[in-house]
Order: structure tokens, then C-alpha cells, then sequence
């Protein structure tokens, strides 16, 4: 195929010209299809698989010592688990975002992403959901938090923000994951039809649902994804205004704060799109996808990331604005102690990460610079997990009581669970990326059509 | 208590029958005795562990853990009941416990004949119904799986009879020599019974030598030792006395001096209190002003004020700096002032020279007769049928004159150095017998070692420091084959048997009368033999003041011994309670280290940690240092008791071993040195900040001010807490409250709270549920010393509850903040919520081993908690709970003091209150109507149900110009 | 490459997994509410094929005849061998029904009977307050003096716990119906108030976690 190289930033475009309904088709399905690039496959998959088996191992190390086996103490209860779970919520946000709220904005941009980062969204929300459950003190008894009507006569405390979680979360897997799956559903027809052998094409057969591609089902698939849109969009805000709410709830100084849902939302979404980014650029070289997520697309993304990483910024500052403008000495305390207290290198690599390095992103030599560009969203994925280290580890360590103070030492397994989802994260990605077309060619199609309309 | 008459009817032997009926259940047994293997089938599978200690005494054994399976549960009724018990209720006996020989009366529960917890005896002169930390851990010894079990010959198992069997075979040869080559080592005791023992056995041996040994102090100087009434101080003196916290007397000595330190209003508190000393202790930390010095300064000081009291001008050459002199004058002149009513005492571990200064002052302000009377000593210290030290054994062990040794219950191989030399020495005596509840440094080295019985587990009498004597009566049939001191003397001189009961008996049948049985009976009840307090010596004369200071005295550094705080000299080293147990004012948990004063780390360089090389000129201890605010400058610290070798798998090998370089029973060492080796240890505390950050979680009272109003309980948009007939609350008086550690073991006994281990601690997970917090306030050299301690505070708007997704932690119609245990799921954010941290978390199984011992100490009425549960004070509720029951059965309002929580019941000051604030008349709210009553952290509107009363300061008095 | 039938199946799969699933949440409550789950009127083995409704019903045997401590202690207390012998040394001393009970006082073993009533471990029970404040035998144990072998009389669980401590009123009986070994009469209404009064009982405490569990 014609490799299409921007000249300019003005003829930065959706779509490769030159693109036809055929083509896309052809090129998204013949990833999973006729399996090409397979060696990089096998070493990526093969390598997240062994990270996928650390988490086993590591989870069942957890249930049978409990979770003692951790670094976490008497101050800071809280430590890798939430860290991690808070991080992965987040980095799921930039799908959602993508898939429905552009969606809705109609932003055609969105179009060549939103499929990867949909699934994206969904196998980041499955590493959040383990650190709920294996955080607790004695997991099997997870099903109290759900309201059901037992023998006891019980039900769960609902002034609990821990509570509000049970529901944000599981709705927002359930919502995400239709929403994927109905925007998959023509995609699948076409893969059962271009599919050779008899399994293979039953298989995508069984779950494209028989779509056959008449009008009445067209009709009803357009209905139902923009209902669904509708219904996933306040969800971003929702659910990380809901972790956010898990510390702001807390009378604790640096977690007793009126801004977090806002700036969690923010923070979310910007973390989001550093993972998008990261995993985009390398895969659309690797897959040759130039093409269809162009030059333009990453652009937009760095921009979209700036912008958040400046709301963030918003945040840290008016935490400590409010902390100094209050007067109060604990929250003073707490401002101070992140900055120059034993914890200060995260503080700083925090603000490195988060704030200096987006702001690179200015000049567009460095947004079309796929090397630095990736560089600075990998940078942001690293700062947004310090952030939330931050977060839950400095406001615990030092709070009320003096003679309470304590450290937290993580331990090999804190972090043999963090990599393992890393792990977990990445083998879902490689079997998505292996067995389904990571762009959505429904969508392509219909943008190649109106691209062509457009020119002359 | 049962009736003692039910209790003790009839005959002598009867009685004994009776606690023979207390036998132990075969489940016991099962788990205490060595020849089935622990573990064993012996325990239904999955039993569950609180209702089986609920039901054992009753023989009701239960199965079933509630569980997919379920299986059936088992009733077990008696084939027989006895007579006491009724089960699901416990008995209390009065009893009391040996502590460095002296006695404390104490009152023990017993459920099913289960003793599970130990009280102080209000009706004792010595416990007043408090009790110490020790007193509080004395019944975890019990229970110690180390305790040995039976009598070992050259390390092998062997019977009672084999002993007796070779004894009577090497008896003759003895006898023939009128025992001559016969030694008995044992502690200085107070007990009759065993002194009548001593007797008979010289009497059949005539040339037998008794040794004594004890590595702690004795508490006399010259035959009488004084005894001091804090009631009528109104001003103290107190010189490296540590009395308050470590004496034969110190909880009446406590509870006499908080009569006075406890304010009313804006009054200041009715005593003055300075205390000069090397290493910071307790009760220097309770005085209003306290004085670090090196031990030559204070020999130089005291000097000062003897002059001054005299009314010279401070001796020429004594330059005193200006806080020595600020310091001198103002005590001499309040000294001056206040006498007769005056108490100056000098630390049983001070130099007899400082003792008789004390002793000089005391006499010369005509304190004699008054707060100081001089007893004669009660324990067997000075007694003329002893033949000396352990230095005089030593002698006669090189001069191979002991043909047979007998060591009682003490355990010199560990404690003195020169005896460690000696191995060789002990081989060749043919015949050494080794008794002990282990098989310590001393039991390994003897031929034979015989298993000693617990306290609880045989007949005694003890003398407490005033003189008045306790029967010690068991509660339990030996757990092993143990059997009383008493008992082995008796069977080293005759063949006729008699059980510790009878030689008890026959020491006060001597004493006669027909009305004995009465008596007896009453003697038990009461837990004292009346009339048995010894009378006063006449007071000493005016006399002159000794010059202490030494000239030319050395400027090297002083090496300090000191005993340490929770197992003494190592007699309670294998004592998992209080080797956890936060250390006063250092908070070090599982270890001793040398203790050095800031500046002194600043000249070695050293921080804590950092391994310190202590040598004299022939000998060297290695210890990490501790870096301890207040400590005496030029001097280092290191307690005795640690670096044992053969304690048990509790207290071996922790810590650091002081005693090679201690000269026998001398607390001082002078011109060491001390160097860093440059490698550092592991020294592990539970609190790691001592400054109070501005907060002020420890008030400042001036005396004669009122506190600053709290935040205004009002600002809240809720409607505030309406407590109904019982709102539980707590007062702690931090004038009073010397930081002793008592409440938090005793809520430790109470409340079945885990043992963890060094390493849990380390990583910030210690379970007490009540912790003793310490700061340290102003100049680091010479700080204010602030004890604190917290236990939950019961919020009324408590912060835990709101966030705990599950409804755990809830509030109940009394105002009391609960934890539900069984409902918890674990999420910890309770924790991260409280805002004075008292909450703790099982992160691991901390539970003991099913087949432990130890589970037979448990509290039946609270619930083992399971790992991943978060636990914390319930204010014990289950006391509460008794009570309501009570009062409800019997249609009655709960009577204020009726609930005592276990951490004010061993307060020996007094300083924590308990009780219904909702009913205007309880002592609880009058405490909290005081002018320094005020809330920890109330600016967060928690209103916390525990409030404290501010430590109220005294100003020096100025120069007379 | 699929029949027409397809669309179907899978139609009906589809909504019958979704029916499945709800309906399965249905039976798990209705069997873990039921009587089978709480072993409510399930009859253990025991060493002695003891009757309640001989010795209680016909006897008219006072219950603290051999529950000795339900009034005084938290436990009701269980009849000791000796117990039984008291009656059992002469009737039907020699009968193998007997026989146990024999051979327990003749080996000095304690009989061991299989629980019927059986709280979880972390739940604190008094008797002795319970029945001071007018909760009949009966109220938990089931009509005991009906049944020739013991069973659970009623589920015990938290939940019916709960009612009561909610709402004691109704369940309360008058003082001569406590021990008796059958149900009593039905009360008329205006008797719940009256007996709460009666027995002084307190509710504010009730429902507190702490009352049960510590």
C-alpha cells in the first residue's frame, strides 16, 4: 500500500487519501484475519502472559498469608492496592471519553480510535476491579457490600463512599462493556464473512448476533449505540467523582477536599489519554496503520492531554492554596510535609512528570515527533501513579497525631501485584489486538464515504 | 468471691480436696502435657476456640464451625458438679503474687476453675486494688509452654521418685558430716514458711551453708529500710529514684502521691515535686521539676543543697550552673519551708552514701516518725542464718568445699558475671540440684533441675513491705509436675510427706488458738493476715550530711545498670506480654539498648541504632545506642535482663547483655569508654515522633489558670448526640497518670489482644488497645517529660463509622463507638479515618496456636478476632453488658463504679475514671465539669466521649536575695 | 453455514440464560430463608432416645429441673449424670435405654448430647436476662413438651432474633407461662404493652450490636 506522509500540519487529515471503503476494510480485517507481524506478537504476548502468571501468583500468596503480606501499617491502611486501583479507573476514563462524549460532540476524530480505546477502558476497569476484593481484610465476605436481603437482617452502610463504589464501578464495566460489544457487532459479520474455515467464521458467526446488515438492523444498531453513548457519558464524570469522593468523604488533611471529584475527573481522563498514546503510537507503526490513525489523530490527542494536564495542575495548586488560605495546622502540615517531608521525591517527580513535561507539547515539532511524544505520555502515565502515591501515602503517614506517625515500606508483593496487572493489562490487549479488528471499519467506512463527498 | 465459708468449711484436709476438685478437666491435658504431641487428635477438628473456653471449665467441649458442613456440636454435661462453679460465671480468689519476694495482695479470676486474669485486692495494704504491669503479666507465666514439665536428670526426663530415690542415697554421707559441703542458693524471701524451712533443715544440717543472691536491689540500708507516706509530702525529693514505678511499695506509693497531685479548680496540686537523676524514669518525669545530671553533678548538687539547708551558701569549688543553682535554692527553700512535711528519697540502686543522705535530710527536716518511718527489713536480706552472698558461694565452689548444691529458684550463671566463670567449678560438685519454672543458664549446668510450681499452682505466704502477710493459695492443680519450693526443702532434711498446704498450715497453727479455722478462713478471704504489718523502728537522729561529692573523681563516663522495666534481671524474659510491652519512655519493644543523652550521641556521633563498644579495663558489652531526650549527660543507660541464652523461645537471644561488664550488684561503673563499631541494629519502638508539632495533645495547665475554651460543641448541622439513661464516658488525668504501663496490659488480659512479634511492630502493627504516648517538651537536654494515654476516645460524631461500607463499626444507644467483629469485611478505612489512630488491624493471623497453652488464659466473654478484622477499646463492653444484665434481672439502675474498664481498675493512681456521664452525681462528670477537663483534637468536632484533665505546672521558687 | 433455526436458539438461549440467572438469585434466597436450611424441627441422635414430651409434657418435670442455671447464669446448664440417676437409679434403672447413663457414672465419663440449639460463636446469649424479662421457654425452644425427640423449635437466626429485640412486645408471656412446656394461650391485645411494663423491660439497648456480640 501507498505509505502517506504529512507535509505540513495543515494537510494533517483523517484519513489517508487514497482510502476506500474496500481498502479499510481489507487493511483493519486482515490484522486479525491473515495475522500478520506475528513474531512481535508472540514476544509481547508471551512476555504478559509470564507478568499475567505473577498476579497468580501473587493473589494466591495474598489469600492464604493475608494481607499482612503488604507493606500497609497502622497509619497508612491504604497503599499499592488503592494506589493501583484509583491508576487503572483512571487510564479507562480516555475510552469512554473518546467513545461516547466525542461521540456525541461528533468529533469524526474519534472515529479511528475509539474501538482500541473502548477495550482499553474495559481491561483497565478489569485490573481496578481485582484490588477492591483482594484489599479486603477477608475478601470472601465481599458480597456484604451489596445490598441484598440476607438472613441477618443486615444491609450495607450507605453513607460509605466505599459503597457508592460498588455501584460506580460494576456499572461502569457493565455499560462499557455493551457499549463495545454493540459497536463490535458489525464489525464481527464482516469478519465472519471475510473469515475462511468453517470455526472461525461460526465463531465471529455466533457472536455477531446473525447480524445480516439489513436496514431495520442498521436502524436499531444507530439508535441503541447513541443511547448507549448517552448513557456512558455521564459515567466519566460519575465514577471517578466517586473515587474521588472515597478520599474527599475523609476527615483526613490533603484528602478532606471539596476539589477532588473534579480534579479526579480531570486527572482520569489525562491519564487516559497518556495510555492511549503510549500504546497507539508503537501498534500503528508496527501494524502500519499511518493510514487510518494519522498524524492528525495523535495532534489532537497531545492537545486534549495538555489541556487536561493543565486542569490537573489547577488542582495541586488549589490544594495548596486552600491549605495555606485556611489556616489550618493540619492541612498546612500535610502541604508542607509533601513538599520538603520524607516523601518529597515523589512530590517532585510528581510535578516533573505531570506538569513540566506536557508542556513540551507546545510546539508542534515535538506533537508530530512520535519518539518525544510518546516519550511525555509515558511520562504522564508515570506521574499520574505518583499522584495517586501522593495522595493516599503522605496524607496517612503524618495526620492528626503526632505520636501516630508512621512510614510505609512497600513490600515485594505490593509491587509483584502492580506488575502483574500490568501484566494482565497487557495479555488481554495482545488476544483483542490478535482475534478483533482494533478500528472500528463500520466507522471507517462511513468517514472514507464522507471524506470523499467532501473532495472535489 | 464465694462465701469463704462455703469455701473453706470444715477441716484442713478438706480444703484441700477442694482445690483437688479444681482438678484439671482431661482436655487440659491433652494440650499441657508433653507425652501427647501438640496438636494431637486430642482436639475435635475445627473446634471453634471461644466457645470451647467458655465451656471447658464445664467440661461442655463444642464442634462446629459455622461453616458449608456445619457439624453437630457436643453437650458435655458433669458426671458429677461441683459445688462453686456455676458455669458461664466467674469466681474471684484473693490471693497474692511474689514480686522480687515481696508480696502484692491480688484478687484472681477463675472461670471453671480456668484463673484468667489477676486484679489488685482493694483490701491490701500493698495493692489497694491496683496492680503493675508485671502483676498484670504474672498470669501469662502460668500458661508459658516453655515452663518445664518435669524433673530433668543431666537434661533427661525423669520422675519425682528417681530424685528422692538418689537424694535419700547421698542423704547419709551428709548427715555424717552434719551436712558440712551442703549449699543452698537461694533469693531473699519474706515468706515464714519457707525461713521455718530454712530453720529445721539447719537444725538437721547444721553445717550446711544458705547463700542469697538477688541481682536487684535490696531495699534497706543496715538492717531497716524506709518507708516513706506521700499523703503528707508537700514537698518531694526524689534522687534516681524510680519508686513510683519499681518498688515493693510503689502502688501504694502511687496511689499516696496522686492523693496529693490531683487538682480541684484552679488550685495547684498539693505537693512540689523535684527529682534529680542520671536516667530518666517515671516518676522523675511525674515531678514538677526534674533535673537531668551525670552522677557526679548530683553528688555535687546535693551537696549544694545540704549547705543551703543548713543555711550556707553553696560549698566553694561546687560551680553550679545556672539551672543546678536555680534548682538548689528553690528546693532548699521550699525543703526549708515545708518541714516537717517533707519527703526526700534516694533510688534503692543509688550508692549507700546518697542513701544516707537522703536518710540525713529526711531526719534533719523532722521528717522521721512522720512521712518517713523506718521498718524493720521484712525480707530476708540480713537474716544471721545466712551465710552470705553469691561472692561467698563463689569461694567455696574454688575451694571445693559444696558436696551438694541446691539452687532455689535463682539463676546466677545468667546474673553474675563471676559465676559465669565458674562451669568448671559447678562439674565438679557431685551433687547440684537446679529448681525453677525453667531450665535456665543455671538448670543447664546442674545435674538435676526440678520443675518449680507456679504461684497459682501451690500453698505460700508472702510478706508485703509494710510487714503484712498474704497466704498465697493456689487456684489450679500444677499444669505439670511442678511442686513448690516449699515442698522440696521439706523432703531435703525428712521422708515424711507433706504437701505445701500442710507446711503452710502447721507455720500458722503454731500460732494457735481455738478460733484457727475462722481465722484461717478470714485470712483467705481477705487475702491478708491481720495484724502482721510491722511496726516502726524509732526514727533516726539528725544527722550530718555525708560530703558526696568526689573531688577528683573521674571524668570519664559512667556506665548506668539499671533493671529493666519489663523483665527486671530476666526473670520475666520469656514473657510475651511485656516484652512487647512499649519500654517507659524510650517505647522499645523485644530489646534493652544503651541509652545515651543527645548530647553525648552528638560527641560519638552516634544515632540511635548505631552499635555502641562499652569496655571498662577488663571487660566489654556491645549495645545499640539510644538516643533518649532527658537522659544525663556523660553517662550511658543499659538495662539487665536481656542477652539471655536459655529463657525460652519468648526471651532468647534479645538485646544485649550487660551483665559481663557489672561488677557483682553494683549499679554504677565509672571511667568506661564507649565507642561506635560502626555496624547498627535493628531497635524497634512503637512511637517514632516525640515532638508535639504544636498540637498540643498534651495540655500545659499554669496552676491557678483556666484552659483556653475548647471549639463550641454546638457548631454542627446535625442535631447534637441525646444520651439516654447510661453515656458511657472516660476521664484521664494526665497530672496524675505516671505512664506506668499497668492499664495497657491489663487490657491486653482483658481483651485477649495478640502478641505480635519484633518484626510486626516494625512494620507499625502492635495490637494494645491502649497506648501510652510520650513527648517530649521544650530543650531536648532537659525536656518535659509528657505521658498520654490513649485509648479509643468514643466519639459521639465518630469519624469511623460514616465510612465503614458494612455497618462494622456503629453507635450504640449508650454512646458507646462498637466494633462488630464477625461483621467486619476489612477495608481499613475506619482506620485511616480515626483521627487519633487507636484503631488495630489483625494484617496477619495473629491468633495463637489451637494447640497453645496460652489459649487457656483467654477471656471467655470477648471474641478471639479472626485475621483481616479491625479491632479496638470497646470501653470493655462486656463488663458493661454484665452489669446491665445484672441490674436488669435485678430491676435496678447501674450503680456509678459498678463497671470498672480494666485499664482504671489497675490504674494505681487513680488517674482513669470510668462512668455514666449522663447521670449528673457520677465522679465521670464531675471530672468533666474540672476547669481542665478538655477534648483531644476537639477542634474537629468529634466530641470524644474520653477527655482528659490538663497537667497542671508549678514555677520554681526565685533566689532569696 | 447456519440453519435457519439459528436466530432462534440462540434467541431463546440468550433470554433464557438472562431468566436463569434472575431466577437462581430467587431460589437462593428462598432456600437460605428456609426451614430446611435452619434445621428448624430436625431431630438429632442422641445417646439416649430422651423424651421432652415424657418428661416435660406428661411428667410435668419444671424445666430447671435439670436446666438448672437458665434462670441465674448465661447458660441454662445441662442435667449431669448424677442428674438423672436421682430418678433414673430406680425407674427403668436396669433397661438398656438406661444404660448409658449407667456406664457414664460407672467410668466417670460424661455423656456427650448433639446439639440442637446451636448459636454461631460470635453471638453472646444470656439466658438468664432473657427469661427474667419474660421470654417463655417456649418463645425459642418450640413446643419442647410436645416433642418426643428434641428439635429446633424455631431458625434462630440473626434476623428472627432481631424481630423480637425490635419489637418484644408480642412475644413476651406472663410470669406462670414461662416455664411451661406447651405455648401458651394466645394473649389478648392490649397485653404486650401491659408485660413490657410488667418486666420493666428497656429497648433502647436492644438493638445494639454490642448486646450480642463483643
Amino acid at each position: 500500500m501507498k505509505r502517506h506522509e504529512p507535509t505540513t500540519a495543515d494537510s494533517l487529515e483523517m484519513v489517508a487519501p487514497g482510502q476506500t471503503m474496500e481498502s479499510v476494510s481489507r487493511e483493519i480485517s486482515a490484522i486479525p484475519l491473515s495475522a500478520p507481524h506475528m513474531r512481535f506478537w508472540w514476544i509481547g504476548f508471551s512476555v504478559s502472559f509470564l507478568a499475567m502468571m505473577v498476579l497468580l501468583g501473587s493473589l494466591a500468596w495474598i489469600l492464604t498469608k493475608g494481607v499482612g503480606v503488604w507493606g500497609i501499617n497502622i497509619p497508612i491502611a491504604w497503599g499499592f492496592a488503592i494506589i493501583n486501583f484509583v491508576w487503572w479507573i483512571g487510564i479507562g476514563h480516555a475510552g469512554t471519553f473518546i467513545s461516547a462524549i466525542l461521540l456525541l460532540l461528533h468529533q469524526e476524530w474519534r472515529t479511528s480510535i475509539n474501538r482500541f480505546t473502548e477495550a482499553m477502558t474495559l481491561f483497565a476497569v478489569a485490573c481496578a476491579g481485582i484490588y477492591p476484593l483482594i484489599h479486603l481484610g477477608r475478601p470472601q465476605f465481599f458480597y456484604w457490600l451489596l445490598p441484598y436481603p440476607d438472613t441477618m437482617g443486615l444491609w450495607p452502610q450507605f453513607r460509605s463512599p466505599l459503597v457508592w463504589d460498588v455501584f460506580a464501578v460494576s456499572t461502569y464495566a457493565t455499560v462499557s462493556l455493551l457499549f463495545w460489544y454493540v459497536g463490535l457487532l458489525p464489525d464481527l459479520a464482516t469478519m465472519r464473512d471475510r473469515a475462511e474455515g468453517l470455526a472461525r467464521r461460526r465463531i465471529y458467526g455466533l457472536l455477531s448476533l446473525g447480524w445480516r446488515g439489513d436496514g431495520g438492523h442498521w436502524h436499531h444498531y444507530r439508535k441503541l449505540y447513541i443511547v448507549l453513548a448517552g448513557l456512558a457519558a455521564p459515567l466519566v464524570v460519575s465514577v471517578h467523582s466517586i473515587v474521588g469522593m472515597d478520599f474527599a468523604i475523609a476527615i483526613l488533611p490533603g484528602w478532606h477536599s471539596a476539589i477532588f471529584p473534579p480534579y479526579f475527573v480531570a486527572g482520569a481522563i489525562f491519564s487516559g489519554f497518556s495510555m492511549v498514546l503510549t500504546l497507539i503510537i508503537p501498534l500503528r507503526s508496527v501494524y502500519r496503520l499511518e493510514g487510518m490513525i494519522t498524524a492528525r489523530h495523535l495532534d489532537l490527542m497531545a492537545k486534549v492531554m495538555m489541556a487536561m494536564g493543565w486542569i490537573v495542575a489547577y488542582g495541586y495548586f488549589s490544594e495548596f492554596f486552600t491549605a495555606w488560605r485556611s489556616g489550618d495546622i493540619f492541612d498546612r502540615y500535610v502541604a508542607l510535609n509533601r513538599v520538603v517531608g520524607p516523601y518529597a521525591p515523589y512530590f517532585w517527580a510528581l510535578m516533573a512528570c505531570n506538569i513540566a513535561a506536557p508542556q513540551f507539547l507546545w510546539s508542534r515539532r515535538i506533537r508530530q515527533n512520535l519518539v518525544a511524544l510518546w516519550a511525555v505520555a509515558f511520562c504522564v502515565n508515570v506521574g499520574m501513579w505518583i499522584e495517586r502515591f501522593v495522595i493516599v501515602i503522605t496524607s496517612l503517614h503524618r495526620d492528626f497525631m503526632p505520636s501516630a506517625w508512621g512510614m510505609y515500606h512497600a513490600t515485594f508483593w505490593d509491587y509483584s501485584t502492580f506488575f502483574g496487572t500490568l501484566g494482565l493489562f497487557a495479555s488481554l490487549l495482545f488476544l483483542f489486538i490478535r482475534f478483533l479488528p482494533m478500528i472500528s471499519m463500520t466507522e471507517m467506512r462511513a468517514l472514507v464515504v464522507a471524506k470523499q463527498k467532501e473532495r472535489p | 468471691m464465694t462465701d469463704p465459708i462455703d469455701f473453706a468449711t470444715g477441716q484442713a484436709g478438706r480444703m484441700w480436696r477442694s482445690m483437688g476438685e479444681r482438678e484439671l478437666p482431661s482436655e487440659w491435658r491433652s494440650i499441657v502435657t508433653p507425652e501427647f504431641a501438640l496438636g494431637a487428635d486430642q482436639w475435635p477438628p475445627g473446634m471453634d476456640r471461644r466457645e470451647f473456653l467458655r465451656l471447658m471449665g464445664a467440661s461442655l467441649a463444642l464442634g462446629g464451625l459455622a461453616g458449608c458442613t456445619r457439624p453437630a456440636g457436643r453437650l458435655v454435661p458433669y458426671v458429677t458438679p461441683p459445688e462453686e462453679a456455676l458455669p458461664g460465671s466467674p469466681e474471684f480468689y484473693a490471693t497474692a503474687i511474689p514480686i522480687e519476694g515481696y508480696a502484692r495482695g491480688i484478687l484472681v479470676e477463675s472461670h471453671l476453675g480456668r484463673p484468667t486474669k489477676i486484679e489488685g485486692n482493694p483490701d491490701h495494704p500493698e495493692s489497694g486494688g491496683s496492680t503493675d504491669a508485671l502483676t498484670q503479666a504474672a498470669i501469662l507465666s502460668l500458661y508459658d509452654p516453655d515452663r518445664s514439665k518435669a524433673p530433668l536428670h543431666r537434661g533427661a526426663e525423669q520422675s519425682w521418685e528417681a530424685f528422692e530415690a538418689e537424694w535419700r542415697a547421698f542423704r547419709p554421707g551428709l548427715l555424717a558430716k552434719k551436712g558440712q559441703g551442703l549449699a543452698l542458693l537461694s533469693e531473699p524471701t519474706t515468706s515464714p514458711t519457707f525461713l521455718r524451712q530454712i530453720g529445721r533443715l539447719l537444725a538437721a544440717f547444721p553445717e550446711a551453708r544458705w547463700y542469697q543472691h538477688t541481682p536487684l536491689a535490696t531495699y534497706g540500708v543496715g538492717g531497716s529500710q524506709m518507708d516513706f507516706d506521700f499523703r503528707r509530702a508537700r514537698v518531694v525529693l526524689f534522687v534516681g529514684s524510680d519508686c513510683l514505678f519499681r518498688h515493693p511499695a510503689c502502688l501504694r506509693y502511687s496511689r499516696d502521691f496522686a492523693s496529693r497531685r490531683r487538682v480541684t479548680g484552679t488550685a495547684p496540686p498539693g505537693s512540689r515535686v523535684y527529682a534529680v537523676e542520671a536516667t530518666p524514669t517515671l516518676t522523675g518525669a511525674a515531678a514538677d521539676f526534674r533535673l537531668p545530671a551525670s552522677p557526679n553533678r548530683i553528688r555535687t548538687l546535693l551537696d549544694a543543697v545540704s549547705g543551703l539547708v543548713d543555711g550556707n551558701a553553696p560549698a566553694e569549688g561546687a560551680a553550679l550552673t545556672a539551672a543546678e543553682y536555680a534548682f538548689a535554692t528553690s528546693l532548699a527553700h521550699d525543703l526549708r519551708s515545708a518541714a516537717p512535711e517533707v519527703v526526700c528519697v534516694a533510688g534503692s540502686e543509688q550508692d549507700p552514701d546518697v542513701q544516707a543522705w537522703a536518710l540525713a535530710m529526711n531526719a534533719k527536716l523532722g521528717a522521721a516518725g512522720g512521712t518517713l518511718r523506718l521498718l524493720p527489713q521484712v525480707r530476708s536480706d540480713n537474716d544471721p542464718r545466712s551465710a552470705g552472698a553469691l561472692d561467698r558461694l563463689a569461694a567455696a565452689l574454688r575451694a571445693d568445699e559444696v558436696q551438694s548444691l541446691f539452687v532455689l529458684g535463682s539463676n546466677p550463671v545468667y546474673t553474675s558475671a563471676e559465676f559465669r566463670g565458674l562451669a568448671a567449678e559447678l562439674a565438679r560438685v557431685p551433687f547440684t540440684v537446679h529448681v525453677g519454672s525453667h531450665v535456665d543458664e543455671t538448670g543447664a549446668l546442674c545435674r538435676w533441675h526440678l520443675p518449680e510450681a507456679h504461684f497459682l499452682e501451690a500453698w505460700d505466704d508472702r510478706r508485703g513491705y509494710d510487714g503484712t502477710t498474704s497466704l498465697v493459695q493456689p487456684l489450679i492443680q500444677p499444669l505439670y509436675e511442678g511442686r513448690s519450693v516449699l515442698e522440696v526443702l521439706h523432703g531435703l532434711h525428712t521422708d515424711e510427706h507433706a504437701t505445701s498446704y500442710d507446711l503452710v498450715r502447721q507455720t500458722w497453727e503454731a500460732g494457735g488458738g481455738e478460733d484457727f479455722e475462722v481465722r484461717w478462713a478470714r485470712w483467705l478471704r481477705e487475702g491478708k493476715v491481720e495484724g502482721t504489718q510491722s511496726a516502726a523502728l524509732v526514727g533516726p537522729s539528725a544527722a550530718l550530711f555525708p560530703t558526696l561529692s568526689r573531688p577528683g573523681a573521674s571524668v570519664g563516663l559512667f556506665l548506668l545498670l539499671v533493671p529493666d522495666a519489663s523483665v527486671l534481671d530476666g526473670r520475666w524474659s520469656n514473657n510475651a506480654w511485656l516484652q512487647e510491652l512499649p519500654r517507659p519512655l524510650t517505647q522499645l519493644v523485644w530489646d534493652n539498648a544503651a541509652l545515651i543523652s543527645p548530647s553525648l550521641a552528638a560527641n560519638l556521633g552516634a544515632k540511635t541504632g548505631d552499635m555502641l563498644r562499652i569496655e571498662d579495663g577488663s571487660a566489654a558489652v556491645e549495645a545499640a545506642a539510644y538516643v533518649l531526650p532527658g537522659h544525663g549527660p556523660g553517662c550511658v543507660t543499659l538495662s539487665l535482663g536481656y542477652g539471655r541464652t536459655r529463657a525460652g523461645a519468648v526471651g532468647n537471644g534479645r538485646g544485649f547483655d550487660a551483665t559481663p561488664i557489672r561488677r557483682t550488684a553494683l549499679w554504677e561503673n565509672p571511667n568506661i569508654s564507649v565507642r561506635r563499631t560502626g555496624s547498627t541494629y535493628p531497635l524497634v519502638t512503637t512511637q517514632h515522633h516525640f515532638t508535639m508539632e504544636g498540637r498540643e495533645p498534651v495540655r500545659l495547665l499554669p496552676a491557678g489558670r483556666m484552659l483556653p475554651d475548647a471549639a463550641d460543641p454546638s457548631v454542627s448541622l446535625y442535631p447534637a448526640w441525646k444520651p439516654g439513661t447510661n453515656a458511657w464516658g472516660m476521664s484521664i488525668d494526665l497530672g496524675t497518670c505516671i505512664g506506668c504501663n499497668a492499664c495497657v496490659v491489663a487490657c491486653q488480659a482483658e481483651n485477649n489482644t495478640p502478641v505480635v512479634g519484633k518484626d510486626q511492630v516494625s512494620r507499625g502493627r502492635e495490637m494494645h488497645w491502649i497506648r501510652i504516648d510520650r513527648y517530649f517538651d521544650g530543650d531536648l537536654d532537659a525536656p518535659r517529660i509528657l505521658n498520654q494515654p490513649i485509648p479509643c476516645m468514643h466519639c459521639e460524631n465518630a469519624p469511623c463509622e460514616v465510612v465503614c461500607p458494612v455497618g462494622a463499626t456503629v453507635h450504640s444507644s449508650e454512646g458507646l463507638n462498637e466494633m462488630v467483629y464477625n461483621r467486619c469485611v476489612g477495608t481499613r478505612y475506619c482506620s485511616n479515618n480515626c483521627p487519633y489512630k487507636v484503631r488495630r488491624f489483625n494484617f496477619l493471623d495473629y491468633t495463637d496456636r489451637r494447640d497453645s497453652p496460652v489459649n487457656l488464659q483467654k477471656n471467655p466473654d470477648v471474641t478471639v478476632r479472626a485475621r483481616g478484622v479491625m479491632e479496638k477499646c470497646t470501653y470493655c463492653v462486656q463488663r458493661i453488658n454484665t452489669a446491665r444484665i445484672d441490674a436488669a434481672k435485678a430491676d435496678r439502675p447501674i450503680r456509678d463504679g459498678e463497671i470498672r474498664t480494666a485499664c482504671e481498675q489497675a490504674c494505681p493512681l487513680g488517674a482513669i475514671v470510668f462512668g455514666n456521664v449522663a447521670d449528673p452525681r457520677s465522679r465521670v462528670a464531675a471530672l468533666k465539669r474540672e476547669p481542665a477537663n478538655y477534648s483531644l483534637l476537639g477542634e474537629l468536632n468529634t466530641r470524644p466521649r474520653t477527655t482528659y484533665l490538663a497537667r497542671v505546672t508549678q514555677e520554681l521558687r526565685e533566689a532569696p536575695a | 453455514m447456519f440453519s435457519p433455526a439459528a436466530t432462534t436458539i440462540y434467541r431463546i438461549a440468550l433470554f433464557g440464560g438472562v431468566l436463569l440467572l434472575s431466577l437462581s438469585g430467587v431460589t437462593a434466597y428462598a432456600y437460605f430463608h428456609s426451614t430446611y436450611w435452619n434445621r428448624v424441627g430436625l431431630a438429632q441422635l442422641q445417646p439416649i432416645l430422651f423424651s421432652h414430651r415424657h418428661h416435660a409434657g406428661e411428667l410435668h418435670i419444671d424445666c430447671r429441673n435439670c436446666h438448672a442455671t437458665v434462670e441465674t447464669s448465661a447458660f441454662a446448664g445441662m442435667p449431669s449424670t448424677r442428674t438423672c440417676l436421682a430418678c433414673h437409679s430406680q425407674l427403668f434403672a436396669t433397661t438398656t435405654m438406661i444404660h448409658p447413663l449407667v456406664e457414664s457414672l460407672a467410668s466417670n465419663v460424661p455423656l456427650q448430647w448433639t446439639r440442637v440449639n446451636q448459636l454461631p460463636a460470635h453471638v453472646y446469649f444470656n439466658h438468664g436476662v432473657h427469661v427474667a424479662k419474660g421470654v417463655a421457654c417456649t418463645t425459642c425452644h418450640g413446643e419442647v413438651g410436645a416433642m418426643a425427640l428434641t428439635a429446633k423449635g424455631e431458625p434462630l437466626t440473626m434476623r428472627w432474633c432481631l424481630n423480637c429485640h425490635k419489637d418484644p412486645g408480642p412475644r413476651l408471656s406472663l410470669p406462670r407461662d414461662l416455664f411451661s412446656p406447651l405455648s401458651p394461650v394466645a394473649l389478648p391485645a392490649r397485653a404486650p404493652p401491659d408485660l413490657m411494663a410488667f418486666y420493666h423491660v428497656r429497648t433502647e439497648s436492644l438493638t445494639d450490636c454490642s448486646t450480642c456480640h463483643h
